[in-house]
């Protein structure tokens, strides 16, 4: 089976996010990046489909040249290879992404296309749907258990309040959702090895972008609660609270 | 201020994380660092007795009163003031370890002393001179500690910053904010020859007297403010976990990562599991391998340039002494290394939890040595251990010569042996040159055991240095010593 994961590098999760001076960006300058954590989960559900059924697994990022740590990160938990499709404009939305995905799975003719259900920086998820719709592929989303058959795959997905079963055939998109499989330490012997394991290189097709950020700003920060005891001064406190910041009576 | 006097409310005030119970007339919650000199000055004139605590997280009993009134400080939890140039914070007693981890990080810079409870306060770490797997490499929380400003038993304050005051030979004298002197004489005392130490108070001729205060236990004085200084960040960290399939191998990987070696590999930490403590952890994590005997889990300090060449030392270093090397875990991410961090931590939660399903208390060793004796001890005490037919885990801070060996007695038969057990490692770390308490201090629980490692007269002249601060014996009355 060969199967794609595609990878997306993002800030740290502990990374304090600033917005740059131009409003529109986030500020890089001092933030630490990670692999995707949703793309974590794809990569552990990818490998151990690898290791029962075999096949090539191929990581992919569309991404400036910054992102060959991911892709040496995903190459020691297991991936066989890499590709980066090496985006040359910085402002990249999400149809650019997907069209440049779509431009080598077309190649690649993988049986199985997995990612994260989302990347923890910009959260459009849209990736998954656009394939489908790019590659003429069924696509299901936020995937929380598979298993697998001969040309088909039957499994849950996570919808609001509930699990909803899925059936699908192959070639399919996979979007995950997180705890799917708890990813794997990279183990020592395969660190050294992915230092020789092929990163293949590819232009990027510049497409004209189909979403433009007009303005960044960080979320309000949320008001901080007041403590009152339950002392008489306190009760008549509570009253002018409701009614004077509150607003409710 | 706050005052708790309901039962309900004092309850979770009168236990440590030891189960240590005790009993409180009264709790204090300062809400400002100055309320503490007015509290106690005023216990002071009524000869009240009090002791300090914040998050409880001890595990001797030191936090526990056995009576009169409890100053928590948990709302004394301000951090004043980071200065990044000067690589140095200055701390109210109360904010939790954690917290001010996560605000350095923004910052760029670090607090290398980390004890596994990242629940902790500054101030029960400064008291206690708390030290964690990092110790290995930047030593406890004394090394960090450069100004203090301490509220002693009758309210009067002293504030002291590192290199200002020391002693003369064996006497030390002490101005205060009101310009009294406090005296006292140095006894000479043991000093064991392991690189970790939490029994007693730190004493030694021409000491630098803030020292005096860190590991004192919050027996001579109340903690209002802290300065510390901070270091930056490693570039990059390489951190693993390494499986053994031979304890022999296993020992001499960390002898080898202990010592200088032709590698110039300088871990910060080296930490051990035993087969007991893997199989405890397998249940929630399957990428543990069945053969292995053991665990190192070690991390090293490195830089963008030199992290391929140390990850490749490191690499060579496991194919040379185990034959599990495809199992090495690396994280390659700050969340992988928080992910091992957490694996560590789950050890002892794993253990407290197995121990509440007994309803037992934690029968543990917190022993230590040197170096050159480690073998004899580790030897010792896996042959007693096994012999015994007692559940145990061993793990610890194996670069410092110091494993806590945690015993689970279903029985009353059981309870005996542990107990003979842990008198025995206790005695046995002190004929080594060692120590009864490597990092979780006496309080309470280890009072009777101070005699194995001092003598009479050593207990004494501390004693003496306590009356010197506190002549009425109010402050932690209970705690280090019995009788004064």
């Amino acid at each position: 089976m060969n199967i794609l994961v595609c990878v997306s590098r993002v800030p740290d999760t502990a990374a304090k996010i600033k917005v740059a001076g131009d409003n529109k960006s986030v500020e890089t300058a001092g933030v630490k990046f990670i692999l995707n954590p949703y793309d974590e989960y794809a990569l552990e559900e990818a490998i151990q489909l690898q290791e029962s059924k075999g096949g090539e697994l191929t990581v992919l990022t569309v991404a400036g040249d910054e992102a060959t740590d991911v892709l040496r990160t995903a190459l020691a938990m297991g991936a066989d290879k890499a590709i980066h499709v090496k985006a040359n404009q910085l402002e990249k939305d999400s149809f650019y992404v997907a069209n440049n995905i779509a431009n080598v799975a077309k190649e690649l003719n993988p049986d199985i296309i997995f990612l994260g259900k989302q990347s923890i920086d910009f959260d459009s998820f849209q990736i998954s749907s656009l394939l489908g719709g790019l590659l003429d592929l069924p696509s299901v989303d936020v995937v929380s258990s598979i298993n697998y058959a001969d040309g088909s795959i039957t499994g849950e997905k996570d919808i609001e309040g509930g699990k909803e079963s899925f059936e699908t055939s192959l070639p399919a998109i996979i979007s995950v959702q997180k705890g799917i499989k708890e990813p794997r330490y990279p183990k020592l012997p395969q660190i050294m090895k992915a230092k020789q394991k092929p990163i293949e290189v590819k232009e990027a097709i510049e497409t004209p972008l189909r979403t433009e950020i007009l303005e960044m700003t960080l979320p309000e920060k949320a008001r901080a609660g007041k403590i009152l005891t339950g002392s008489d001064a306190d009760i008549d406190e509570l009253v002018r609270l409701l009614h004077e910041d509150a607003k409710v009576i | 201020m706050i005052i708790i006097t309901d039962d309900e409310g004092k309850q979770e005030y009168q236990k440590d994380a030891a189960n240590y119970l005790g009993k409180a007339d009264k709790v204090y919650l300062p809400e400002t660092t100055d309320e503490i000199n007015f509290i106690v000055r005023d216990l002071y004139s009524n000869d009240i007795p009090f002791t300090i605590s914040a998050a409880r997280t001890g595990l001797t009993g030191g936090g526990v009163p056995h009576n009169g009134v409890l100053i928590s400080t948990e709302r004394l939890n301000r951090i004043i003031d980071i200065d990044v140039e000067n690589k140095s914070a200055l701390l109210e007693p109360g904010v939790h370890l954690q917290t001010f981890h996560d605000e350095l990080r923004q910052h760029n810079l670090m607090y290398p002393s980390n004890p596994t409870e990242t629940w902790s306060t500054i101030g029960g770490n400064v008291a206690n001179n708390a030290s964690g797997a990092k110790t290995f490499k930047y030593g406890a929380t004394r090394n960090f500690v450069n100004y203090l400003e301490v509220v002693l038993p009758d309210g009067d304050e002293i504030r002291i910053r590192r290199g200002e005051y020391f002693a003369i030979g064996n006497e030390a004298s002490l101005n205060t904010l009101s310009s009294n002197t406090i005296k006292f004489s140095i006894p000479n005392i043991k000093v064991p020859s392991s690189t970790k130490n939490a029994a007693g108070y730190y004493l030694r001729p021409n000491m630098d007297l803030i020292d005096i205060f860190v590991g004192s236990e919050g027996t001579l004085g109340v903690i209002k403010k802290i300065g510390l200084d901070l270091l930056y960040q490693s570039e990059e960290v390489i951190s693993a976990i390494v499986f053994f399939d031979d304890y022999n191998n296993l020992l001499n990987f960390t002898e080898y990562l202990r010592n200088d070696n032709p590698r110039q590999l300088k871990p910060r930490l080296i930490e051990y599991f035993d087969k007991n403590s893997l199989d405890l952890l397998s249940k929630h994590h399957s990428d543990i391998p069945q053969e292995s005997l053991g665990a190192i889990w070690v991390e090293f300090e490195t830089n963008s340039i030199m992290l391929e060449h140390d990850t490749l030392s490191l690499y060579e270093l496991t194919l040379e002494y185990t034959d599990l090397v495809e199992f090495t875990w690396v994280a390659m991410s700050d969340k992988d290394r928080e992910k091992i961090t957490k694996f560590r931590h789950d050890l002892p939660l794993s253990v407290n939890e197995l121990l509440t399903k007994y309803n037992q208390q934690k029968i543990y060793t917190d022993t230590a040595v040197p170096a050159n004796s480690f073998r004899i001890y580790y030897d010792e005490m896996y042959s007693h251990l096994n012999s015994m037919g007692v559940d145990y885990v061993v793990f610890g801070h194996i670069g410092d010569c110091h494993l806590h060996a945690n015993l689970f007695v279903k029985n009353e038969k059981d309870k005996e042996k542990a107990e003979e057990f842990y008198h025995y490692m206790m005695k046995l770390a002190v004929e080594l040159d060692g120590t009864i308490s490597a990092e979780h201090g006496i309080g309470k629980i280890k009072r009777p055991y101070l005699k194995y490692m001092f003598s009479d007269a050593e207990i004494d002249g501390m004693k003496n240095v306590k009356k010197a601060f506190d002549n009425k014996n109010l402050l932690a009355s209970d705690t280090l010593f019995f009788d004064r």
